[in-house]
């Protein structure tokens, strides 16, 4: 019984949203794997460098790259840079994975490396804009009742990279990018419908299920 | 005076009721607008322990009243009145950083003289906040609020004779969408405090009058 009032629900809720193309690129410069005991940390590139992608979106590829059976193991980002505090602020994190073997040799640094596990850095760049918007939507209300009419529509556009470090190694692992373009719209003839294209969430969804194909599961190059 | 009357139901009602109530609206509504006028950040946090090797060296440090007790007040136009309060953090910040960078750290009385609590210094310290600006979303066009600090580390003898004036420029940017807007605010404000630690840890040994004065090393590089 609770299936069947689910299945309409759900079919209503698919057809509710916008419209979206995605694309996911992967490059791979070196052979990857990581073990049961190590894990990645996912932190977000500098602002000082013109960098604006949100906090939102970097925890959410942090819970969502954790999920299914080849999940990968998550530091928490806010402890790691207080753990290497100042070494990965906005200002003095790391310019390139060559910088890294120097890095943690300084005193203090290893140590804290070594009890984090962390394997691999993964530095995400880009951000979610609105593009486009049109049409007009108006609503009113009366006494006797009120409702919308017209037509209004955005277009947002998601474009994130994830530069993958190897610690170990001392160089880059490789490079995932996700760009995903949406069109939302709200028509209205008394009640507005909205249809909503979620293109942080899917870029989010896409980028985190290429990095754990990148390094869970591709292994050598 | 109290009045009784009889609803139709047998339900009292006591006309003192209906009076509180009465004067309970004005002053909710007064409290509202004035919450809506006037914000107050008072910054509370703690700071990670810096990972650096200490410098040999013997410093005292000073706050002065200024610095220890920092308000920022700034009455925006169409907004509200925004007051900052950094002296509880600036002084656990500072002494972080100072605990950190030097040997030995000891509070002192003023900014060196003949005072001979003086005499085993290597150096007094005495920093200060020359300037604070912050922006809120809607005059940056973005989703960000961001702090700017200018830091300035007075650095005298043990006798008190300026060594250098080292001013640290420090910024901080906090999306509006993962907090309210206070805490948005707040974040951005140690987010900047963080970025004048690394500055200054990072920076101090290489500042080329700290170097020639206290460290024994040529300016030059």
């Amino acid at each position: 019984m609770m299936q069947k009032t689910m299945i309409p629900a759900a079919m209503l809720l698919i057809s509710l949203t916008g419209c979206m193309t995605t694309r996911v690129e992967e490059s791979k410069n070196a052979a990857t794997g990581i073990l049961t005991n190590e894990r990645i940390v996912i932190l977000e590139a500098s602002y000082h460098s013109g960098n604006e992608t949100e906090d939102k979106f970097v925890d959410c590829v942090s819970k969502t790259v954790q999920k299914g059976n080849r999940g990968l193991n998550v530091f928490p980002d806010d402890e790691f840079i207080d753990a290497m505090f100042p070494w990965f602020e906005p200002r003095t994190m790391p310019r390139g994975p060559e910088a890294l073997p120097a890095l943690f040799e300084r005193p203090g640094l290893t140590e804290r490396l070594k009890a984090s596990g962390v394997r691999y850095i993964i530095w995400v760049t880009g951000d979610t804009e609105k593009s486009a918007s049109g049409g007009s939507l108006s609503c009113a209300v009366s006494p006797a009742g009120g409702g919308c009419f017209g037509l209004a529509w955005w277009e947002d556009d998601s474009s994130y990279k994830a530069a993958i470090w190897d610690i170990r190694a001392g160089k880059s692992a490789g490079e995932v990018s996700t760009k995903v373009h949406g069109t939302s719209v709200i028509p209205a003839v008394i009640i507005p419908v909205p249809m909503i294209a979620r293109t942080r969430a899917a870029a989010c969804k896409g980028l985190a299920n290429e990095l754990r194909q990148l390094i869970a599961v591709e292994g050598p190059l | 005076m109290r009045t009784r009357w009889a609803s139709p139901n047998g339900v009292i009602i006591l006309s003192e009721m209906a009076t509180v109530r009465i004067l309970t609206c004005p002053v909710v509504l007064a409290a509202l607008l004035l919450g809506a006028c006037a914000k107050t950040i008072t910054v509370k946090t703690e700071f990670p322990e810096p990972v650096i090797q200490p410098l040999p060296l013997k410093v005292g440090v000073y706050y002065e009243e200024g610095f220890s007790h920092y308000t920022y007040s700034e009455d925006l136009p169409n907004d509200a009145e925004w007051t900052f309060d950094l002296g509880d953090a600036n002084t656990k910040l500072f002494d972080g950083i100072f605990s950190a960078l030097f040997n030995i750290t000891l509070p002192v009385t003023g900014p060196g003289g003949p005072d001979p609590s003086f005499a085993d210094l290597d150096a007094v310290i005495v920093p200060a906040i020359d300037a604070f600006e912050f922006s809120l979303p809607r005059q940056s066009h973005s989703e960000q609020f961001a702090v700017w600090i200018r830091y300035n580390l007075h650095i005298y003898t043990p006798g008190g004779t300026l060594i250098t004036s080292w001013p640290v420029s420090a910024y901080g940017q906090s999306d509006e969408q993962n907090f309210g807007t206070s805490a948005a605010m707040q974040e951005a404000v140690i987010k900047a405090m963080r970025d004048a630690a690394a500055s200054i840890v990072i920076g101090f040994a290489k500042e080329p009058k700290i170097k020639e004065a206290l460290l024994n090393e040529d300016s030059e590089p």
